[in-house]
């Protein structure tokens, strides 16, 4: 049975449009004025693919990533990532390779199978755009295993926002049964509240 | 550097747990901080290695054993701690995590068992009993004494619960006058102070009684909360409480920068701190202004610490269980419900995991020592393996031989393969630097859990900003306080602005005030 919870993770260099993306796709709201992201840790919300209720916490830098500093532990058990360049930005693509790189560093994920997703943000603004379409998709080409599929987004207007999401959440699920764990390993425990584990639930 | 302020309120240098809880709280407060570490990862000396990290660090030029793992994946199933530590779960981490809303980021899971160890019979380990209950149980008593036990216990329950009132003063009298008001022998008061007040020596037997009594019923609220035993522990290892509490931080707008080398100190002239100049890896140089400036003792000059004691440890690799440590008997109630693949006392290569302690005068020493283990169900290390620690505060010029005890009781079932041992000092900051707005946290000690740490970060916390941290509030949004940090940070630009007009002092108190009044706001909101 697939986990109804996945744990999405939002990557990509400093002000191409991470918390805005995932603020249109959960919440549909954009706002014009840029902020490094302050506040933002990660956003949950439910999609519903092939009449199954998913829950997914997309998960922010928190602002991290300016300085290149993400812990290891903000990778553990990612399901998927989403990989943001800014299409009038020619070095926020070329960077994807840093963050591809440290993504599957910290996860240990197969490189060949893992699911990832790119998003060339700002469409809207057509005319500063200095990366081609083809030269994402080529990027996108270039890694080993299947293509990695390419959307072009914009946080502002919400085109193809929720498009690029549910694939990736397709795609995260697919993994999800392809490769199950063998040996059950039993639940942590709730330290927000005061009730033992022995006394609650089933047991099953 | 693109997009760098150089103004905060407080720079902080280390990402140990301690740096980190403070820069979380901080930054929950509304202070802007700037959190430095020289590593390429997070955690210092809290840090938890991989198995190649940890030859890197032990053995240098050496790889570890292929059957430890040959590929960097391998090598990462080992989540290896420097200094091991539990977490009470009824304590002030726990609070401190659950008041932050800092448990999202973390997985806790259940010690299965907590022993104190017993020279009787050639040498075994007993699980400790807590409640009423359980001593009464017990084999490490006879009868009369249980009962004995029993009944301080019961006083202790009644006295100690904020809740219930209380109806005898425990101050007025010693620890030492109290155990013989209840004609209780060494060896349980041993058992009683050391196994459940977790002291490490004896001093406590000359203290006020309360001290001794507090501390038992944090050890039983702590047992009561999750069964088994009263510690859990973090998927992944310890180095993880410092990540979540660094991103707690980030969250509220603290910014983070690994893989700095702190080039300077700069002081005023009037000798208190101005801020740091620094170097980042791709050899930019930059300077950092702020008011107050935390850190781990390595990044000050030996003159600004001093030598508290010092602490023996060793970290152990085992391939198999520790003898006489077992699943706790609600593990295996609950186990007997399951199917068979779900049962966790029948999960091929899990071993339980344990924490016992060695009381001194059964090894004739001054101080106990520490032994814990835990393996692949805390993803510590890969199944079949089991990582075991043992630590103790040094007593004699061999400390290393001090650790013998601890290094007997994991080898007693033959499966201790390998250990890595270390002799720290303990480094605390030294007299009145604070004088120079500088606060130094002290080295991990030897205790087995966090209690010590967290009441040095909140005396700290209420040092440095003069107000005390209330952990009865309830979490703080990071939306609200995005308006507190934007005023932060125009009040900053303002007053390093006004520096060298000489303004200082009246934008301090006009800035300070302003802030106030946006807390305020949001207070009310």
């Amino acid at each position: 049975m697939p986990k109804r919870i996945l744990k999405i993770i939002v990557l990509g260099n400093a002000s191409v449009g991470k918390t805005s993306l995932m603020t249109q796709y959960v919440n549909r709201k954009f706002s014009i004025q840029y902020k490094a992201t302050i506040g933002a840790d990660f956003m949950s919300t439910e999609a519903v693919i092939d009449d199954d209720r998913i829950t997914l916490h997309i998960w922010d830098t928190a602002g991290q990533e300016r300085f290149q500093s993400l812990g290891a532990s903000f990778y553990r058990g990612a399901d998927a990532c989403v990989l943001v360049y800014d299409i009038t930005s020619a070095r926020s693509l070329t960077s994807l390779d840093v963050w591809r790189d440290e993504f599957l560093v910290h996860t240990g994920g197969k490189e060949e199978t893992f699911p990832f997703i790119v998003i060339g943000n700002k469409c809207d603004k057509e005319e500063e755009r200095t990366v081609e379409k083809e030269r994402a998709e080529l990027w996108c080409k270039s890694k080993r295993g299947k293509p990695i599929e390419h959307f072009e987004c914009s946080a502002k207007t919400g085109q193809n926002v929720h498009e690029a999401f549910l694939h990736v959440t397709k795609l995260a699920l697919e993994q999800d049964t392809s490769d199950a764990q063998e040996v059950f390993i039993p639940e942590h425990i709730d330290v927000d509240h005061d009730t033992k584990p022995d006394q609650g639930g089933c047991g099953c | 550097m693109e997009g760098f302020s150089p103004y905060y309120d407080a720079i902080i240098l280390g990402t140990g747990l301690k740096e980190c809880l403070l820069s979380g709280l901080l930054s929950v407060s509304g202070y802007k901080v700037l959190h430095i570490d020289k590593n390429s990862y997070y955690g210092a000396e809290s840090a938890s290695l991989n198995i190649q990290q940890l030859y890197q660090q032990f053995r240098p030029g050496m790889e570890p054993p292929k059957r430890f793992g040959a590929t960097t994946r391998e090598w990462k199933q080992w989540n290896i701690d420097l200094f091991p530590k539990f977490v009470l779960s009824a304590g002030a981490l726990v609070s401190t995590l659950v008041h932050t809303n800092t448990t999202h980021y973390l997985n806790f899971k259940v010690i299965d068992g907590s022993y104190v160890y017993s020279p009787a019979k050639g040498g075994c380990i007993h699980r400790v009993p807590a409640t009423v209950k359980e001593a009464i149980a017990s084999k490490l008593m006879k009868f009369g004494e249980k009962r004995r036990m029993a009944s301080l216990l019961e006083l202790i329950q009644k006295e100690c619960d904020p809740e219930q009132p209380s109806t005898r003063d425990l101050t007025g009298l010693t620890m030492k006058e109290l155990f013989a008001e209840f004609s209780l022998q060494e060896s349980t008061q041993d058992f009683i102070g050391h196994a459940m007040g977790l002291w490490r020596d004896d001093s406590y037997l000359e203290r006020p009684a309360k001290e001794t009594c507090d501390r038992i019923f944090l050890y039983a609220r702590s047992l009561a909360k999750f069964g088994s035993s009263p510690y859990i522990y973090p998927e992944y290892g310890l180095g993880e409480l410092p990540q979540g509490f660094s991103r707690l931080a980030s969250v509220f707008g603290g910014v983070y920068m690994i893989r700095i080398d702190v080039q300077e100190l700069l002081y005023n002239e009037d000798g208190t701190f101005r801020g740091i100049r620094a170097k980042n890896d791709e050899d930019i140089e930059f300077e950092a202004y702020a008011k107050w400036c935390i850190g781990a003792p390595s990044y000050f000059p030996r003159e600004m610490t001093k030598v508290s004691h010092s602490v023996a440890r060793a970290v152990c690799i085992l391939d198999k269980p520790i003898a006489g440590s077992d699943y706790s008997k609600s593990q295996k109630d609950k186990d007997k419900k399951k199917n068979p693949k779900h049962r966790l006392s029948s999960l091929p290569g899990f071993f339980p995991s344990c924490q016992i302690i060695i009381p001194q005068k059964t090894v004739h020493r001054r101080h106990d020592v520490y032994v814990s283990g835990m393996g692949t169900y805390y993803k510590s290390c890969p199944p079949n393996f089991m990582l075991g620690y043992v630590s103790t505060t040094v007593e004699t010029d061999s400390p290393r031989d001090e650790l013998k005890p601890g290094l007997e009781l994991l080898n007693k079932s033959g499966g201790l393969i390998d250990s890595f041992e270390t002799v720290n000092e303990i480094l605390v900051g030294a007299d009145g630097i604070e004088k120079k707005s500088v606060w130094i946290t002290s080295s991990y000690d030897e205790t087995s859990h966090f209690e010590t740490s967290i009441s040095e970060v909140m005396e700290l916390f209420e040092k440095i900003t003069g107000e005390k941290v209330d952990l009865s509030k309830p979490p703080s949004d990071p939306q609200d306080i995005v308006k507190l940090v934007e005023a932060r940070n125009k009040y900053l630009l303002e007053l390093y602005g006004s520096l060298e007009a000489g303004e200082r002092k009246e934008t301090e108190e006009d800035g300070e005030k302003e802030i106030k009044e946006v807390a305020e706001e949001i207070d009310q909101m």
